[in-house]
């Protein structure tokens, strides 16, 4: 798993770097149990102070995409829905009206859309229907 | 780490007094008569040296030339090596360096001034010890001599402390424009000048005046000893 | 917390200097934590360089006083500045020395000299102890005083802008170092920088200086992200934005108004609104941006942030 860190950009590194990891998870490339490099190990391969990378695992772990074994590392960890499945639906729609709300104003038709969906759906892990 | 502080001191500046020393021997060894006999073609001067007649040479250390050459060379020996131990380091910008060591100030200052010191006196003092010891041999020279003659030649000797020191607080004091930040060294060439003054007519000036002159060349030397620690602490190295 | 330690390794209050009657440093207030990477900024002249001076007692304070690993900065113990590295600005080193001598004349000071160290940051800028201070480059020489400075472990390291005039990739091996050093809980980091990327890689904790003024001493995430441009687009010709705190800039392109606002609030938006325009766009902007938006607004209306609060890191 590869890192980068920009300064130029307008995120906080902490975030860029708790972004790439959800992604990371997302796509598949990291998965539930996979263990991450130390803070330390991150801090000196990014050239970022290892306080940053410290609060990226710490946020990641209240949100529970990570967690850490005392002595063992941080580790992926297993999915954890404690969100309703109302909940979880209500986010998705918000997420998806936001994107199609973009999607209209960058003037693409709904064929477009739909077809580079399907396309991009293969690049990611998705949780086994129940 | 004084003596760490030191050995920084000596390795900047050794060179100074064995550039003072080669032009003061050359003075004191003018003075034995090497120059009589360079003029006379004198191969074999050693022998010539004890043969010259009196007159050419001078009683020794009653000698007004080499008295002003000992002033000379002792003034400019002073004046370089305080200036370099004080405005070198501002030139190279490494007081700030040098301060944060973890000594004392007054430590860092005082190592810079017993070696100051030292290779001054050295500088201009070892030609003129080894001018007495010829002097005192007896058979070298057709003079009286007697160790109180070394006498008004130390008196100048020792006074141009007083112009290195004077240098000195120059470069450590802080001043608001450039020419008060060199008054001091008004004071310094005037009791210089009052103990050459004095020294070098040989009591011819009255007791009065060469105790005075003596006092103030301590006196002030002293001062300005105290004057200089609180001048480095009360300064901004910025 | 990055800062949530209870100890301060440097503090300073009222620090206040005038040259020629002019406050170069007025009324600094500082507070930093141990263990904490603080990044000091402002433009050339705010009165940097005087500050860290005043902190590291090579300059005296005319009011006001700071402290130094709890040890007044003004008369620095030994056993003080035994445990704190300060490098100067533009590296300043004994030009006459080698290497290895600067090296020996600097061991015999610290009891907890570190030669492995040494060695270690020596190599890793690749240089040959046998050579002269005076034929290094800046960046060598850069990579020397680091060395220096490291060697006997200190707790606290102060650094006067230590990157000015270095090239990219000799930068890049400072900050490397930099970041070794911090590895270990508990090392505290001043460093002034024009280097608005490395201050954002490793600064926990920014305060901003404009002229003499600490304007800014907050998390560096909280600064950067609390400082917002508002893009306004109108359908005839806007009315001016009303005054209000926060706004450090407006500039009008036409039916376009662009708006640098500090803290942006619900106020903020309100007073947007009320402006009705066509479309309002709030657009966050990275550390470089931010500080150049901060330090040339008008600076009688500059807002003040002190973050002091570890619950200011959790914007966003």
């Amino acid at each position: 798993m590869q890192f980068h860190v920009s300064t130029s950009s307008r995120e906080p590194i902490y975030r860029q770097l708790a972004g790439q990891i959800r992604e990371a998870v997302a796509r598949g490339q990291l998965s539930a149990g996979d263990k991450l490099p130390t803070v330390r190990e991150l801090s000196e391969e990014l050239v970022v102070n290892p306080n940053t990378i410290a609060r990226t695992y710490r946020e990641l772990e209240r949100d529970g995409v990570l967690h850490t074994r005392q002595g063992k590392g941080v580790f992926i960890a297993k999915p954890d829905n404690e969100l309703t499945k109302t909940a979880r639906n209500k986010k998705l729609h918000e997420l998806l009206d936001r994107l199609l709300t973009d999607a209209v104003y960058l003037g693409f038709s709904e064929e477009e859309v739909l077809a580079q969906m399907v396309e991009r759906l293969g690049q990611f892990q998705f949780a086994q229907q129940e | 780490m004084f003596r760490t502080l030191m050995l920084k001191e000596l390795r900047e500046m050794w060179w100074l007094p064995v550039l003072a020393w080669i032009v003061m021997s050359g003075c004191v060894l003018y003075q034995m008569g090497l120059g009589y006999c360079l003029t006379c073609g004198g191969l074999y001067w050693k022998q010539n040296l004890n043969s010259t007649p009196p007159y050419l040479h001078p009683v020794p250390f009653f000698n007004q030339d080499l008295m002003l050459q000992l002033a000379l060379v002792g003034t400019g020996l002073a004046i370089v090596l305080a200036s370099w131990q004080t405005w070198g380091e501002s030139l190279c910008r490494t007081w700030n360096f040098l301060l944060h060591r973890p000594v004392r100030r007054n430590t860092i200052i005082r190592s810079k001034l017993a070696i100051g010191l030292t290779l001054l006196l050295a500088g201009t003092g070892l030609p003129l010890l080894f001018y007495a010891l010829w002097a005192a041999r007896p058979g070298n020279h057709a003079n009286p001599f007697q160790w109180w003659m070394v006498l008004p030649m130390l008196r100048i000797w020792f006074a141009t402390t007083v112009i290195y020191l004077g240098v000195f607080l120059c470069g450590v004091r802080e001043a608001r424009w450039v020419g008060s930040r060199f008054w001091p060294l008004v004071p310094a060439g005037m009791i210089l000048f009052v103990q050459y003054m004095s020294a070098s007519r040989n009591g011819r000036m009255g007791w009065v005046f060469d105790c005075t002159a003596n006092g103030l060349v301590i006196g002030s030397a002293l001062m300005l000893l105290a004057a200089i620690p609180y001048a480095a602490r009360n300064r901004d190295f910025s | 917390m990055p800062c949530a330690i209870s100890s301060y390794a440097i503090t300073a209050r009222g620090l206040t200097k005038y040259y020629q009657g002019r406050p170069v440093v007025h009324s600094l207030d500082l507070h930093i934590p141990t263990g904490c990477v603080y990044g000091f900024l402002g433009r050339n002249g705010a009165g940097k360089s005087t500050a860290i001076k005043m902190l590291t007692g090579m300059v005296r304070a005319d009011f006001g006083a700071a402290t130094l690993l709890d040890d007044d900065a003004a008369d620095l113990s030994p056993e003080t500045r035994q445990r704190v590295a300060y490098i100067a600005e533009g590296h300043p080193l004994y030009m006459s020395m080698t290497i290895h001598r600067l090296e020996r004349f600097m061991r015999d000071f610290y009891p907890t000299w570190n030669a492995d160290q040494f060695a270690r940051i020596i190599d890793h800028f690749a240089l040959s102890r046998r050579r002269l201070i005076r034929k290094l480059s800046l960046g060598e020489r850069a990579g020397v005083s680091l060395a220096l400075a490291i060697a006997p472990d200190p707790e606290l390291l102060i650094l006067d802008d230590p990157t000015l005039g270095l090239d990219t990739a000799v930068r890049r091996e400072f900050i490397e170092s930099m970041i070794q050093f911090i590895q270990r809980p508990g090392r505290t980091v001043m460093f002034s920088s024009h280097q608005l990327g490395d201050v954002e890689r490793v600064a926990d904790r920014i305060g901003i200086i404009v002229n003499g003024v600490l304007r800014v001493d907050c998390p560096t995430d909280h600064f950067k992200t609390s400082i917002c441009k508002l893009i306004l687009l109108f359908e005839s010709t806007p009315r001016p934005f009303p005054k209000m705190l926060g706004v450090m800039s407006e500039v009008v392109k036409g039916l376009r108004v662009e708006l640098v606002i500090a803290d942006y609030s619900d106020a903020h938006q309100n007073a947007a609104q009320s402006l009705d325009p066509a479309s309002i766009e709030v657009v966050e902007m990275n550390l470089e941006d931010a500080f150049v938006e901060y330090t040339r607004g008008p600076r009688e209306t500059l807002p003040i942030f002190s973050g002091n609060s570890s619950q200011a890191m959790v914007t966003g």
